[in-house]
């Protein structure tokens, strides 16, 4: 079994580096740090994968608290009855398809992020990042809490044998316990919200450019699976274009993999 | 029951514990002398380990806990409207079946309730942890990897961590729950000497279904059935000239197998 999967991930790898293979031909590093992406002429992917890391950095900062915070007093102080509840909701929420909170996104955080700032456009990188945080609450809430859920009742009674209040054995006993599947849970959520396509392509605004200054998120943006989603259907048959949505491919697979061996390494380190 | 020749470290005077209205322990009337071992024998599922819980209030928590009657601490009511429940679990420490280990190194783990009770004695932490885990038994065998972490210890090395984890926040009583059956016959005797050794210092109630143990360490026995105290004294007593049937039973092996 678990070859099989090996053997699957090492085969789309050499697909994607092979078909990749003629736009790092063509361009070099200028494919990484080119600024310029124009179909035909120059392929330089800064842009989305700035905007990639942005909204994914973005939306995890925004939800961070609410998530965790929602996992901790769901699994630590609420009556169990409302946690079936809660738990019932946040995997129905999980399992709402990403297209039904692009058009929410566009219906009504588009809107509100305009009027909210006084921009021009609501569609920016920060309205992806925020319903990117709202797309993947759910996920990072329900594992968290089943993580912290999941700690020992043990470990909660030895830490009141020894006097502790019940916020001191939450902080100090329980989210250190349950650490290694909390940072499970919200890598999970990460490579979720970076792999993100059609929402974030129908708020994000679709400019492949990096805002001047870097942290202006009122501007709009592009992320890679924005990128690929939106062109990927004129460029099949050409020959640099596609070669170059394909390296693009390869980009996003190669940082999701990072971002899971930095996960298995924290997690390694928190054990 | 009430004039004990020597002082009581905790008194019962019927004491009833029900969860969810099921009855687990009647009417018990016992006193625990101070500095002393006390065993609390008795068949599976006779409340031994709901006693012993209840002396702490570690029961607080579970739903439908139900308690009556006079429970005394150091001669003060502890089921009381304004007794400090975190003040009486400093007072009167807690060791489990199997050892807990927190997930950080030796020493924090020697000073973990310490340091939380007392963040103002930072600079005694590593004195304090020195000399829980030295009355613990534990020092020779961890000075040189404190800061290792508390994982890499054997069963038997945790359990002991765990009993220092206690002492260092210097209970008066010290509450352990079958703290050697989860662990080797070698570990199990090193942690029989260490309670030895601490009753000079500490009171300690020890449930335990290991009889030859009981018999080893114990100064006094509790012999608990169906909830409630079937027959208490010290252990010669019960041993050698058991008032009830049922005691002589179970001592002679014949009342439990669990």
């Amino acid at each position: 079994m678990a070859f099989i999967s090996l053997a699957t991930v090492v085969m789309l790898f050499a697909f994607l580096v092979q078909q990749s293979l003629s736009v790092i031909a063509a361009e070099k590093w200028n494919f990484l740090f080119g600024l310029d992406w124009w179909a035909g002429e120059t392929y330089g992917a800064l842009p989305m994968i700035y905007g990639s890391l942005m909204v994914t950095g973005l939306a995890l900062i925004l939800v961070l608290p609410l998530a965790l915070g929602g996992a901790v007093f769901t699994s630590e102080y609420l009556p169990a009855r409302y946690r079936l509840w809660i738990k019932g909701l946040m995997e129905l929420f999980a399992g709402v398809p990403g297209i039904i909170y692009g058009l929410l996104g566009v219906a009504l955080l588009g809107g509100w992020v305009k009027n909210t700032f006084g921009l021009i456009d609501g569609n920016t990188l920060l309205t992806a990042a925020l319903l990117l945080g709202i797309m993947v609450l759910p996920t990072i809430m329900t594992l968290a809490e089943d993580a912290l859920h999941a700690v020992p009742g043990q470990y909660r009674d030895t830490a009141f044998s020894l006097g502790l209040m019940k916020w001191q054995v939450v902080l100090s006993a329980v989210i250190p316990k349950a650490l290694p599947g909390i940072a499970g849970a919200v890598f999970l959520g990460l490579g979720r919200a970076m792999g993100e396509t059609i929402a974030v392509m129908l708020v994000i605004g679709g400019l492949d450019k990096i805002p001047d200054p870097w942290f202006n998120v009122f501007a709009s943006g592009q992320s890679i699976p924005s990128k690929l989603g939106r062109e990927a259907a004129e460029a099949i048959g050409t020959d640099l274009q596609w070669s170059a949505l394909m390296a693009l491919g390869l980009t996003l697979f190669l940082m999701v993999m990072i971002l899971t061996f930095m996960g298995n390494f924290f997690l390694k380190r928190a054990q | 029951m009430n004039s004990h020749p020597f002082p009581l470290a905790v008194e019962c005077c019927d004491a009833s514990v029900s969860y969810n209205g099921k009855p687990v322990l009647e009417k018990i009337s016992v006193g625990i002398p101070e500095k002393n071992v006390t065993g609390v024998i008795g068949p599976s599922g006779s409340g031994k380990s709901t006693l012993l819980r209840t002396f702490c209030r570690m029961n607080d928590r579970v739903p439908g806990f139900w308690v009556q009657g006079q429970v005394r601490v150091g001669g003060d009511e502890i089921y009381a409207d304004d007794v400090d429940v975190y003040q009486l679990r400093r007072k009167v420490g807690m060791v489990f079946q199997t050892p807990c280990v927190f997930p950080t190194s030796i020493f924090e783990n020697a000073i973990f309730g310490l340091k939380r009770l007392f963040p103002h004695l930072k600079k005694e932490f590593s004195t304090k942890g020195e000399q829980a885990l030295r009355e613990a038994g534990l020092w020779e065998e961890v000075k040189d990897r404190l800061h290792k972490p508390a994982v890499t210890l054997s069963l038997g090395q945790q359990q002991r961590l765990a009993i220092a984890r206690s002492l260092a926040i210097d209970p008066e009583i010290l509450l352990m729950d079958e703290p050697t059956s989860a662990l080797d016959p070698k570990s199990s005797q090193a942690v029989e000497e260490l309670i030895l050794a601490l009753k000079t210092r500490h009171t300690i109630v020890l449930v335990t279904h290991n009889l030859a143990q009981a018999r080893r360490v114990a100064d006094r026995l509790i012999f608990l059935r169906e909830g409630k105290i079937w027959e208490a004294g010290t252990t010669e007593e019960l041993f050698n000239s058991p008032a009830m049937p049922e005691t002589r039973a179970y001592l002679a092996g014949h009342g439990d197998f669990a």
